[in-house]
């Protein structure tokens, strides 16, 4: 926390006081070995098992994107059966109508050229979100003003536990500025709290869809590393690093096994005139 | 123990040419005549000799001599030098007053302090400055700054841009022991970095030593730089006024009681917030970010052979928004000293020391927490110089220092829906006892050896933890109070030597082992307010360094040029680096976020200085290598430290154009730091990604600038001087980067692209100084 109000003094700093000027240059990056992706999700709701695997491309490369086709991806309970995924796009892999249970550990296989790459992530309950309200906000710099919303919730007692927020505005998420709204329950275990945010905002006339996931303890490590490394901070980390993975044998990239809770409003409903 | 037996060799060592003679001793004080204040590290030297010796800290000489006539001749930096001839046959106490150089004289052939003192000195890798002599440096914002003009000597290299954060000779930010009256400074930046909290009208002078490092000092494993705050004028009141773009400050000194007491208090404060007033925006008037200084000292002369120092240093930044968030930051110290002539040969200083920084985030606006942070030290230090005979001066003395660290805690008032939290506090003691002795071995030779003890134990009350190879908690053990954990340590030797080998060139070496106890946990590129120190426990070890360093020193004839080349090895063993995304702050098993390893750092240092004339500055080049090797990063490879600069080079020039105009010049160019960038790209998250594979694998563009500044001395009279100081930071407006990052691009965000962002591009300012 203490190192993100750094972070907002520095951007305010080099704002006013100083004339920091900017300008895109051309830089040579050499290129390395490629390395395997992983992106998987899985929750306790009737959505599809999602995974993503590609590899890494080149920086300055045409396409982002690198996918992998053919791998071979399963999931299970820790005790349980595997259930193996669908390639329906090429590096999309998906698994319909299944519906896993909180409490218990999952765990993900990928299988590809002859090497498995698993991960294991544990369910927590789910949270749901009990409230919002909005605030005002004037804008203060480059911030812009608008509303913030807090999201009300009960901590769960004597259990750890972590939060993501993710904001959808008109359907389409809202995350211009790379922030990852995470929460760690060590300074409010088991109280009521309103989850604030930071320097996003939103307009009377927006519809906001909120969703509060429950994590568990690697992947909100996983998010905070993955915020500190991209999202153009200002103050850049004296030497960037991978996010450290919950999948073995080398691979990038998370596996997450989250509750949910999800609540659209239009915000104006919510004002208080 | 071994300890001892050094200790008794040294003495007997030293006693040995002791009886063969009859001999007298002369000491003394040497001050300035007109203000009465102590002239530190002033030469005394005999003429047609090879014997001399250096005024203490606290402004004492003695030297002792075989009974006979001599020409004792005392030089000073910006004094007029003064012979006098003494008939020794009985000890004498001679007192000398030393007169200004006047501007008048600029013509005259002066010499500053002794002319051919960096060849007679024991000391290498030294770098001493007063403020005057920085006073025509052109600096950003016209904020002058000891740092920043340090940071221009060879060896000692700039964090950043406009930052007052230093690493000396390949080591880290936090090796540097930065010393105000005695006092450690913790955090010696306001405004993250771009200035010092040293506000140059209250220095009297500072030395930064990076190669031999004296027995007296120790705890930090690269460098010391000792600032001595001034005295105050014994004679007459003076007030000395600046008035700059960015802050301003006013001092005040003069006589308590004539020539016997005086005080000196010095503030200066930043104003760029008070511009915020007239903002369009309510939050921004309603802002608040400014720092502040205060210095304060007083000094009495109890009488002939007491004198009593009381120094004090307070200063904050603060930030605040309206009534809902604030944030401040700063230290504390205070120091009071007392000086003991025990007799004509040994001196005393005793001193009682006081540092704190602290810094504090208050949310009481919406959330009722306040966070916070404090490390805090108290000091006894005891040390004797004994001034045996003209051949041998023996130091010794001991310093105790009992550390608090309290690295987080979050206060929250009982309507808050946060939980108050402290990560429990730290404690431990630290001690050190030396021993050493400067000794001329011939009219060519010179050494120095000592030895420094340095020890530091934990010390209940607190937790201590045990962690697995992956950094997993097994086991916290809790101490009482007064309890010792565990104590770490050992023996510091320090050697140095000084060959002469003709009248203008010398040959030195040195040898220095220290070990640092505590360590700077940061993880950002600047010096921060939130950065934490960590003390050495039973999962952190001592960072150790051994330095070894040779250095040919020639002067010209009449040494109106210098010119030095130094050579450096230094070993760093059990130094600090993170695990992957490492939790800093508010952490109390931060320990396991750690990962050890070792460094190294060699280099070749060059130094030409002109000290006299019209024109006068130095120019300086280094070439270097700084490597870190960890087993748990880079795959276990060896790679370059952030500071690993290849070239460093820096012109320092100034010319007076006429006795009221002094033009200056300052040009700098090194090599870009070392960084890490990715290597390769990928999506997770719906965002792109950076793919890291090597450590500090790039390098910066080169960092060059060029700064320009004009003096104009608008009035000086015996009642009342003023002065106007112009200058142009980054003339030629060099985009130098502050940093590059990567991201995607705004019209195809499937393509990547790299961005510079440059700080200061051609930034002048005007500063006005008055005295009176």
């Amino acid at each position: 926390m203490a190192s993100r109000l750094t972070y907002i003094l520095v951007l305010i700093l080099v704002a006013f006081v100083f004339s920091a000027c900017e300008k895109v240059i051309e830089f040579d990056l050499s290129e390395s070995k490629e390395a395997f992706v992983i992106e998987a999700n899985i929750t306790n709701n009737k959505l599809p098992f999602t995974v993503l695997v590609s590899k890494t491309s080149p920086y300055f490369g045409a396409k982002s994107n690198n996918p992998v086709s053919g791998a071979i991806v399963s999931v299970r309970a820790e005790k349980g059966k595997a259930k193996y995924f669908e390639e329906i796009q090429p590096g999309v892999y998906q698994l319909r109508g299944t519906i896993a249970t909180a409490g218990y550990w999952y765990i993900v296989d990928v299988e590809y050229d002859g090497v498995t790459y698993s991960a294991k992530s544990f369910m927590n309950q789910v949270v749901p979100i009990l409230d919002l309200s909005f605030s005002y906000f004037d804008g203060f710099g480059f911030f812009d003003s608008g509303y913030k919303v807090s999201t009300y919730i009960r901590d769960p007692a004597g259990t750890e536990n972590y939060y993501r927020l993710k904001y959808y505005v008109n359907g389409r998420i809202a995350d211009d500025r790379g922030e990852i709204a995470l929460y760690s329950d060590q300074l409010f275990n088991g109280k009521d709290i309103g989850l604030g945010q930071r320097s996003q905002v939103f307009q009377e006339t927006d519809t906001l869809t909120i969703e509060l996931q429950s994590i568990d303890k690697a992947v909100y490590n996983y998010f905070s590393m993955l915020e500190s490394i991209s999202g153009g901070s200002m103050q850049q980390t004296a030497s960037p690093a991978n996010p450290v993975s919950n999948f073995n044998n080398g691979a990038l990239g998370y596996f997450s096994a989250f509750t949910f809770d999800r609540k659209t409003v239009i915000v104006k409903d919510y004002i208080k005139k | 123990m071994g300890f001892r037996l050094i200790i008794i060799t040294i003495l007997l060592c030293a006693c040995s040419g002791a009886f063969s003679q009859k001999n007298y001793t002369l000491s003394g004080t040497i001050t300035d005549i007109e203000s009465g204040e102590d002239l530190a590290g002033t030469v005394l030297s005999v003429r047609n000799t090879s014997y001399n010796t250096i005024c203490n800290p606290y402004g004492f000489y003695s030297i002792t001599l075989p009974e006979g006539n001599y020409n004792i001749e005392i030089q000073f930096v910006g004094y007029e030098n003064q012979l006098l001839e003494v008939n020794l046959n009985s000890g004498q106490v001679i007192n000398f007053r030393m007169k200004t150089v006047s501007f008048e004289l600029d013509d005259i052939d002066v010499s500053g302090r002794r002319a051919d003192h960096n060849i007679t000195s024991l000391g290498m890798g030294s770098v001493k400055i007063n403020p005057k002599q920085i006073e025509n440096i052109p600096v950003l914002f016209g904020e002058r700054d000891l740092i920043k003009t340090l940071q221009l000597m060879p060896g000692i290299k700039q964090a950043g841009e406009g930052n007052t954060g230093f690493y000396v000779r390949g080591g880290g930010l936090d090796q540097n022991l930065i010393l105000l009256d005695e006092a450690p400074v913790y955090n010696a930046s306001h405004l993250l970095g771009f200035f010092s909290v040293f506000n140059s009208e209250a220095i009297r002078d500072a030395e930064l030593l990076k190669g031999s490092i004296p027995a007296e000092y120790g705890g930090r494993a690269s460098s010391v730089l000792d600032i001595r705050m001034k005295e105050g004028n014994l004679k007459e009141y003076h007030t000395t006024g600046n008035l700059g773009l960015i802050s301003s400050n006013l001092s005040f000194e003069g006589p308590i009681k004539a020539d016997a007491s005086s005080f000196m208090v010095s503030a200066r404060r930043t104003y760029a917030d008070l511009f915020l007033k007239f903002a369009p925006n309510k939050d921004l008037r309603e802002t608040d970010l400014y720092f502040y200084d205060l210095n304060m000292k007083t000094n009495f002369k109890l009488n002939e052979s007491n004198r009593l120092f009381v120094s004090g240093y307070l200063g904050r930044d603060k930030f605040h928004m309206e009534d809902q968030f604030g944030f401040d930051w700063g230290s504390k110290t205070a120091t009071i000293r007392l000086n003991h002539t025990f007799s004509e040969k040994l001196f005393s200083n005793s001193s009682l020391i006081f540092s704190n920084y602290s810094y504090q985030i208050d949310m009481s606006g919406d959330n009722d927490v306040i966070l916070g942070s404090v490390i805090q030290d108290f000091n006894l230090k005891q040390d004797f110089s004994w001034y045996l005979n003209a051949k041998n001066t023996l130091k010794f003395g001991t310093n105790l220092i009992f550390h608090k660290i309290v690295p987080g805690e979050v206060e929250a008032s009982p309507k808050s829906v946060y939980k108050t939290l402290e990560v429990r506090p730290r404690r431990a003691f630290e001690s050190a006892f030396y021993v050493s002795n400067n000794q001329q071995i011939s009219e060519r030779l010179k050494i120095y050896y000592g030895l420094r003890l340095a020890l530091f134990s934990n010390v209940g009350p607190g937790d201590f933890y045990r962690f697995d190879n992956n950094g997993n908690l097994i086991e916290t053990n809790s101490f009482d109070r007064f309890k010792w954990i565990k104590t770490q340590g050992g023996p510091e030797p320090r050697l140095a030597l000084n060959y002469r080998i003709g009248t203008y060139d010398a040959l030195k070496a040195s040898y220095n082992r220290i070990y640092q106890f505590i360590h700077l946990l940061t993880n950002s590129t600047a010096s921060t307010p939130t950065d934490v120190w960590l003390p050495s426990s039973d999962n952190v070890k001592p960072q150790i360094s051994d330095q070894w360093s040779v250095g040919y020193f020639r002067n010209s004839t009449k040494n109106r040029y210098e010119s030095s080349v130094e050579l450096y090895y230094k070993n760093l063993q059990n130094q600090i680096d993170y695990r992957n995304g490492a939790e800093l702050v508010f952490n109390s098993t931060v320990e396991a976020e750690l990962v050890f390893g070792r460094g190294w750092a060699y280099g070749a240092e060059f130094l030409f200085r002109k000290n006299e004339g019209k024109l006068t500055g130095w120019l300086g080049y280094t070439l270097a290598k700084t490597m870190r090797q960890f087993e748990l990063i880079n795959n276990g490879q060896a790679f370059p430290a952030r500071q690993d600069r290849r070239h460093d080079i820096s012109v320092v020039a100034m010319y007076d154009l006429s006795r009221k105009l002094k033009f200056s010049a300052t040009w700098v160019y090194n090599t870009g730091n070392a960084v890490t960038f990715p290597n390769g790209k990928y999506v997770v998250d719906g965002r792109v990604v950076g793919y890291y594979t090597q450590r500090n694998g790039y390098r910066m563009p080169d960092y060059h600038r060029l700064d320009l500044g004009l003096t104009w001395l608008q009035k000086q009279t015996t009642k009342f001087e003023s002065s106007w100081n112009f200058s142009v930071y980054n003339a030629y407006g060099r985009e130098n980067a502050y940093f590059i990052s990567f991201r995607q691009n705004k019209e195809n965000p499937e393509m990547a692209e790299a961005v510079q962002v440059s700080l200061f591009k051609i930034i002048p300012s005007v500063s006005y100084k008055f005295k009176f």
